[in-house]
C-alpha cells in the first residue's frame, strides 16, 4: 500500500436489510488531496461516508493512516484525525455556537490551549460565527449553520475532513463562499473527502473524482481528464 | 399564615423538583420515561435504614453508602435492563419500567417486610422562627437541611451541564446521539452517567423524605407521581421547567391543603395541573417541537 | 358460529369442583378480572394507549354498585348496569382532557387520576371513608341461591356477551377505523377518521367494562375499601393483558388466571408474588410478544397486537 495514501478503502459494502447501498467500492485519498464522490441522490454517497465514520454496519477494509479502522467504534474515530461533517449540518441546536465548537474539540479536550487557538482559527475563517458565539446554534441561518458544522469539524485538527453535501440548500453565493473556505482549509494541510450532488462546484476544488451510480463507481479519475458535459448527462441525471 | 404555607410549599416542592430533575435527565439522554424511579430510591432508603438503624453506622456514612447504592442501581438498571432493549417501542419501555417497579416493590417486601420503618431527622434542634410585621414563620431545621441539599444538588447539576466539558457532551448526546458520536463522544458512557446521576438523586430524595413518610415499599409513590407531574408541567425536556414545575406544585398543594381540604390536596393539585396542561399542553417551559417519542 | 365453540369447555369447568366452593370463588375472581382486563385491552389493542389508572374505574364500579345495593336496596342487575354507566361517564369526563395527550403523558395523567380517585373515595361519608363498605350482599334471585357456582355462570355469561359484542365491533367499520388510527394517527386523519372521537370511545368502553367488573367484584368479595384499588391493581390489569396476550379474550383470560391464581398457588411459600409478576411482565414483553397465548398456540380471535 502506498504510504502517501492517508485513506485506503477496499471492497466497501453497506447493506440496509436486503438492499445494498454500497457495493464493493475501492478508493483512496492521498495526503493533502481533495477528492470528491459525486452522484445522484441515493447513489450511495452518504452511506459511504457514514460507513467510514463507523456509524453504520459495513463490510470491507478501511485503512486510515496505516491503521485498520474497519471495526473501530464511531466515537473513537475522531481521535485518529478523521472527522465527518454530517449532512444537513447536524449541529446541536440547543447549545451555543461556541459550545458547539468546543464539542468539536472533544477528542482533544485535555489540551485547553490548543482548543483556544483552534477556536480563534475558526472565527478567523468564519467571522460571522465569532459575532454570534453566544447565540444558540438553532437560531443561525442555513449558511451560518453550515459554517458552524465545518468549523466544528475542524476543531480537533483532522488529517482528513469528510464533508457530506456542504452545498445543500444554500444560495449560490454562499456555496461559493463555503467552497472557498474549503480551499483555504485544504491549503493549510487538511485532506478533504467531499460528497456532493453539485458536481460543478465540487470539481472546481477536487484533484480527483469518483462518480457513484447504484452503489458502485461508474467513473473515476483526475478531474481534468473528465468531460463535465458527458458526466452530467450520463451519470448525474441532470 | 399564607407565607408559612408558601415556605412549606417551597420545601415540599423542592423535593418534587429534584425527583422531576432525576426523571428528566435520564429521559433526555436515554429517552426512557422511568416509572420505577421512586421505587429505585425507596430501595436506597432501606439501605440507609439498614446501615443507620440496624447496623448502627453514623448518619453521614449511612447517607453516602445509600446514595452510592442508588447510583449503582441507576447504572445497573440502564446497563442491564434497558440498554439491551433500547429499540423497542416507547409503550413497551413504559411497561418494562412498570415491571421493574413491581420487582423492586416485591424485593423490598421480601427483604424488609411491609412494616413502616422509622428514620430520624438529621437535624432535630429548635425550629427557626422568623418574625416580620405581625406574623411569624416557623421552619424546622430538617426542612432547612432539605432545602439546602436540594439547592446544592440543583446548582451542582446546572453547573455540571453548562460549564463542564462532560456536561456539555451529555447535552449533545441528548440532542443528537449520532452527531455526538462524530465529535468523539462516548454516548454509551454518557447514558450510563446520566442514569448514575438520576439514580443518586432518587436515593437522595428518598432519604430526605423518609423521616416524614417512614420507610416502606410504597413510600415514594406520591413523591414519584408529583415528580412526574412537575416534570410534565415543566415540559419534560427542560431542567428549569422541572424546578419551576416542582416548586409550583408544592406551593399549590400546601395552599389547597390549608384553605380547601387537607384530605383532597393531592386530588385538587392534580386537577389544577391537568387544567394547566389543557391550556398549555406543552407544559410551562416545554417547546412545541416534536417530542422525542 | 365456530368462533364461539371455545366457550363450551368453560361451561363444564365448575362441574368437578362443586364440592370446593373456595376453588370456584377463585374461578369467579378470574372471570371478573378477565372483564376488567378486557377493558384494558380495548384501550391498548384498539386505541394503542396505555392507562395505569384503570383501578379507578374498577373502584367507581365497585362503589356505585355497593352503595346502590347496600344503601338504596336497588336490585343488583340495575346496580350492575348503573356502575358500568357511571364508570363510562367518568371515563368520558376524564378522557376528554386526558386524551389530548398520548403515549406516556397519558400514562402519567391516568396514574394521577388513579391516585386522585383512591383519595376521594377515602374522604367521603357515603363511601365509608378508609374503612370502606362491608357486608355487600351477594345477588340472588330465581332458583339460584347465592352460591359460587351461580356467580361463576353469571360472570361467564357476561364474559361471553362482551366477547360477542367486541368481536362484532372489531370487524365493523368503526373497528377498522380504530385499528387504522392506532397504526397511524396521521394516516387515519387523512382518511377522515376523527381520532379523538375513536380514542374517547375506546377510553369510555374501557372505563365501562372495568366499572362492570368492579360491580361484580364488590358483590363477590362482599367488602371494599380504598386500599384495594391502588396503583398495584392498575398495574396488574395492564400486566394481565401483556402477560396473557393482547387482542384476544382468551389471552386476557390466561393473564387474569396467572395473576389471580398465582398468589393462591404460592401462598404456602415465602416468595413475594410481586417479584414474580414483575419478572413475568418484563420477560414476556421481551421474549413472548404475544404473551402466554403464544405458548398455548392459540390463534388470535381478534386482530393483531399492538405493543
Amino acid at each position: 500500500m502506498a504510504t502517501d495514501h492517508i485513506l485506503e478503502v477496499e471492497n466497501l459494502t453497506v447493506k440496509y436489510g436486503p438492499i445494498e447501498a454500497v457495493r464493493g467500492t475501492n478508493f483512496f485519498v492521498g495526503n493533502q488531496e481533495v477528492v470528491s464522490i459525486l452522484g445522484a441522490n441515493g447513489a450511495g454517497k452518504s452511506s459511504t461516508l457514514k460507513a467510514l465514520a463507523g456509524l453504520i454496519p459495513h463490510e470491507g477494509k478501511i485503512t486510515f493512516l496505516s491503521k485498520d479502522i474497519s471495526r473501530t467504534e464511531p466515537y473513537k474515530i475522531p481521535y485518529l484525525g478523521l472527522t465527518l461533517c454530517p449532512e444537513r449540518r447536524g449541529i446541536f441546536p440547543d447549545l451555543s455556537v461556541e459550545d458547539n465548537l468546543l464539542l468539536g474539540a472533544y477528542a482533544i479536550r485535555k489540551n485547553k490551549n490548543l482548543i483556544k487557538e483552534n477556536i480563534k482559527k475558526v472565527y478567523a475563517l468564519f467571522q460571522r460565527l465569532g459575532e454570534r458565539k453566544r447565540q444558540l446554534a438553532g437560531t443561525l441561518s442555513g449558511g451560518e449553520q453550515q459554517m458552524l458544522a465545518i468549523g466544528r469539524a475542524l476543531m480537533n485538527e483532522p488529517k482528513l475532513l469528510m464533508l457530506d453535501e456542504p452545498s445543500l440548500g444554500l444560495s449560490p453565493k454562499l456555496v461559493d463562499f463555503i467552497f472557498d473556505s474549503l480551499k483555504t482549509i485544504n491549503k493549510s494541510g487538511t485532506a478533504i473527502l467531499l460528497v456532493e450532488q453539485n458536481a460543478m462546484i465540487a470539481m472546481e476544488i477536487s484533484s480527483r473524482i469518483y462518480v457513484m451510480q447504484n452503489g458502485k463507481f461508474a467513473i473515476s479519475g483526475n478531474t481534468k481528464d473528465v468531460d463535465f458535459q458527458t458526466l452530467k448527462m450520463k451519470y448525474l441525471g441532470v | 399564615m399564607v407565607f408559612q404555607q408558601i415556605i412549606a410549599g417551597i420545601i415540599t416542592g423542592s423535593l418534587y423538583a429534584i425527583v422531576a430533575l432525576g426523571l428528566v435527565i435520564a429521559y433526555k439522554v436515554t429517552g426512557v420515561m422511568n416509572f420505577a424511579y421512586g421505587y429505585m430510591g425507596m430501595i436506597s432508603a432501606y439501605i440507609f435504614f439498614t446501615c443507620f438503624s440496624m447496623m448502627g453506622m453514623n448518619y453521614i456514612l449511612s447517607f453516602f453508602i445509600a446514595v452510592t447504592f442508588g447510583s449503582f442501581v441507576g447504572y445497573a438498571v440502564e446497563r442491564g435492563l434497558l440498554r439491551p432493549v433500547r429499540n423497542i417501542s416507547p409503550a413497551s419501555m413504559v411497561i418494562i419500567t412498570l415491571g421493574l417497579l413491581l420487582v423492586l416493590e416485591g424485593t423490598a417486601l421480601q427483604i424488609w417486610g411491609n412494616n413502616y420503618q422509622q428514620i430520624p431527622n438529621l437535624l432535630n434542634g429548635l425550629p427557626f422562627i422568623l418574625r416580620f410585621g405581625g406574623g411569624i414563620i416557623v421552619i424546622p431545621q430538617q426542612n432547612i437541611l432539605i432545602l439546602g441539599v436540594v439547592t446544592a444538588v440543583i446548582i451542582a447539576l446546572i453547573l455540571y451541564l453548562n460549564l463542564t466539558f462532560q456536561g456539555k457532551a451529555m447535552r449533545a448526546v441528548a440532542q443528537n446521539e449520532e452527531i455526538a458520536k462524530l465529535m468523539g463522544i462516548n454516548s454509551s458512557l454518557m447514558m450510563s452517567i446520566s442514569w448514575i446521576i438520576s439514580g443518586s438523586i432518587g436515593a437522595l430524595a428518598a432519604i430526605l423524605v423518609a423521616p416524614q413518610t417512614f420507610v416502606y415499599p410504597d413510600m415514594m409513590l406520591s413523591l414519584q407521581i408529583m415528580g412526574f407531574t412537575a416534570a410534565v408541567l415543566g415540559g419534560f425536556e427542560s431542567i428549569p421547567g422541572s424546578i419551576i414545575g416542582g416548586i409550583s406544585i408544592g406551593i399549590i398543594e400546601n395552599l389547597v391543603g390549608t384553605y380547601i381540604s387537607t384530605n383532597l390536596k393531592t386530588t385538587f393539585s392534580l386537577a389544577i395541573i391537568v387544567a394547566i396542561l389543557i391550556v398549555k399542553p406543552e407544559g410551562l417551559l416545554g417547546s412545541t417541537k416534536a417530542r422525542r417519542v | 358460529m365456530k368462533k364461539y365453540l371455545w366457550f363450551i369447555p368453560f361451561v363444564l369447568v365448575p362441574l368437578p369442583f362443586l364440592g370446593y366452593p373456595f376453588l370456584l370463588s377463585i374461578f369467579v375472581l378470574i372471570g371478573i378480572y378477565t372483564i376488567a382486563a378486557i377493558g384494558m385491552d380495548v384501550l391498548t389493542t384498539w386505541a394503542g394507549q396505555i392507562s395505569i389508572g384503570n383501578a379507578a374505574f374498577f373502584a367507581v364500579g365497585a362503589y356505585t354498585s355497593a352503595i346502590l345495593v347496600v344503601n338504596f336496596h336497588v336490585p343488583f342487575l340495575i346496580a350492575f348496569l348503573a356502575s358500568g354507566l357511571f364508570a363510562m361517564i367518568i371515563g368520558i369526563v376524564v378522557g376528554l382532557p386526558a386524551l389530548r395527550v398520548s403515549g406516556f403523558y397519558l400514562a402519567v395523567v391516568t396514574m394521577a387520576f388513579g391516585i386522585a380517585v383512591q383519595q376521594i373515595i377515602g374522604v367521603f361519608q357515603i363511601t365509608g371513608g378508609y374503612n370502606g363498605i362491608r357486608n355487600i350482599p351477594v345477588p340472588s334471585f330465581w332458583i339460584f341461591k347465592a352460591s359460587p357456582v351461580y356467580q361463576y355462570y353469571i360472570v361467564l355469561f357476561i364474559v361471553f356477551l362482551i366477547f360477542i359484542v367486541l368481536s362484532r365491533i372489531s370487524f365493523s367499520k368503526s373497528g377498522l377505523a380504530l385499528f387504522a388510527m392506532r397504526d397511524s394517527e396521521i394516516a387515519a386523519r387523512a382518511f377522515g377518521v376523527n381520532s379523538l372521537k375513536y380514542k374517547l370511545a375506546a377510553f369510555a368502553a374501557s372505563a365501562a367494562l372495568t366499572g362492570l367488573a368492579g360491580s361484580l367484584y364488590a358483590s363477590a368479595i362482599g367488602f371494599i375499601s380504598p386500599s384495594q384499588f391502588d396503583l398495584t391493581l392498575s398495574l396488574d390489569l395492564l400486566a394481565m393483558v401483556i402477560v396473557g396476550g393482547t387482542g384476544s379474550v382468551m389471552g386476557v383470560m390466561i393473564g387474569a388466571a396467572f395473576f389471580v391464581g398465582l398468589p393462591f398457588l404460592l401462598s404456602g411459600y415465602n416468595i413475594s408474588i410481586t417479584i414474580i409478576q414483575g419478572v413475568a411482565l418484563i420477560v414476556i414483553l421481551l421474549f413472548l410478544p404475544k404473551g402466554l397465548l403464544q405458548i398455548f398456540k392459540i390463534t388470535d380471535l381478534f386482530k393483531k397486537k399492538v405493543i
